[in-house]
């Protein structure tokens, strides 16, 4: 059975994207203002890049269409894959973290 | 350029994010090159079909065979077969990679449909998520008599990627030189040959997908020059 780790990560990062553009969210509603610094359509834009990716190399398909099992004789590419996953993972966890909580 | 003393922690972050990306796209690129060689002996056996689903294969073929014919009427019959044959497979490879690309992005899983009415609307990469949103199971070629299909037509499979294959200096050295090391064709024919306009990316992106091959490629190939 192929594992599914890249999978899972991306599914990760799906989620993560989605805290963040949600704290965005509030974040330009709570400033009554012109929202000039608002960074939303910034992370919406990598988001877009994000999904267009997976669904060119088949992260999200099933079975023998996927990214798993494409990569599943060949470890290095598998962990140089979940290795960048990662460090994205890392970027967008460390993002939310610096809006200000409400 | 963007002045680094004015950017906030959150864009530091942001780039971060898109520098992963970045990276994403070339390691992918480089794990899909072996394979687009190995999909044209895949492209052969492929079947061109009309909108209902009808092998049109022979037509094709003939129509082929009548064009080149009317083109170089004073061309000899065994040049005009090859070059029959050689359109009939150059469209069999388009068809197929179009086909398998689309079976690569369908999921299983179901995106709610706000997320991607968001992401369609406000993405700056051309067409891709588009073409996301219509190989997804809710597409109107999947689901039969309202309910969804459990499974697509055919089964697709993504070609392994072996244990000779060393990715990491390849993509070190990728990364060092900036260089595509894939795309390197040249041809030095320069002649009444017309080749359909490179797409335009909408500005701001960094890569975008040949609507004829399904591969993504950096953004500087689709410049007029180089896209030939």
């Amino acid at each position: 059975m192929t594992s599914a780790d890249i999978r899972a990560r991306a599914d990760e990062c799906l989620g993560h994207f989605k805290f963040l553009l949600e704290i965005e969210t509030q974040v330009r509603d709570s400033r009554k203002g012109p929202a000039s610094s608002n960074d939303e359509p910034q992370i919406d834009d990598q988001r877009a890049r994000f999904k267009i990716w997976a669904g060119n190399i088949g992260v999200f398909a099933d079975g023998h269409a996927s990214l798993d099992y494409r990569l599943r004789d060949n470890e290095n590419a598998r962990n140089l894959m979940k290795s960048f996953l990662g460090s994205l993972i890392d970027f967008l966890r460390r993002g939310s973290h610096l809006q200000p909580q409400r | 350029m963007p002045d680094f003393t004015l950017q906030t922690p959150l864009d530091k972050r942001l780039q971060g994010v898109e520098r992963s990306i970045d990276r994403l796209y070339r390691l992918s690129r480089l794990i899909r090159q072996p394979s687009i060689a190995r999909q044209n002996s895949k492209a052969e056996k492929f079947e061109i079909m009309d909108e209902e689903g009808n092998n049109i294969d022979e037509a094709f073929a003939s129509f082929a065979l009548e064009f080149v014919k009317h083109r170089f009427p004073e061309a000899p019959e065994l040049l005009v077969r090859r070059l029959a044959k050689g359109i009939t497979v150059r469209r069999k490879r388009f068809l197929y990679r179009q086909s398998h690309q689309r079976k690569l992005s369908a999921t299983s899983t179901v995106i709610s449909s706000a997320a991607l009415d968001s992401a369609s609307h406000k993405d700056s990469t051309v067409r891709g998520v588009r073409r996301l949103v219509e190989s997804l199971p809710q597409g109107s070629d999947i689901i039969r008599n309202g309910r969804p299909a459990t499974r697509l037509l055919s089964q697709t499979s993504a070609s392994a990627l072996t244990k000779r294959q060393s990715l990491v200096e390849q993509f070190v050295e990728d990364e060092a030189s900036r260089q595509s090391t894939v795309f390197t064709k040249s041809s030095t024919v320069e002649g009444p040959m017309q080749v359909p306009e490179p797409p335009k990316p909408t500005p701001g992106s960094k890569e975008f997908e040949c609507p004829y091959c399904c591969i993504f490629l950096p953004i500087s190939q689709a410049k007029a020059s180089r896209w030939r």
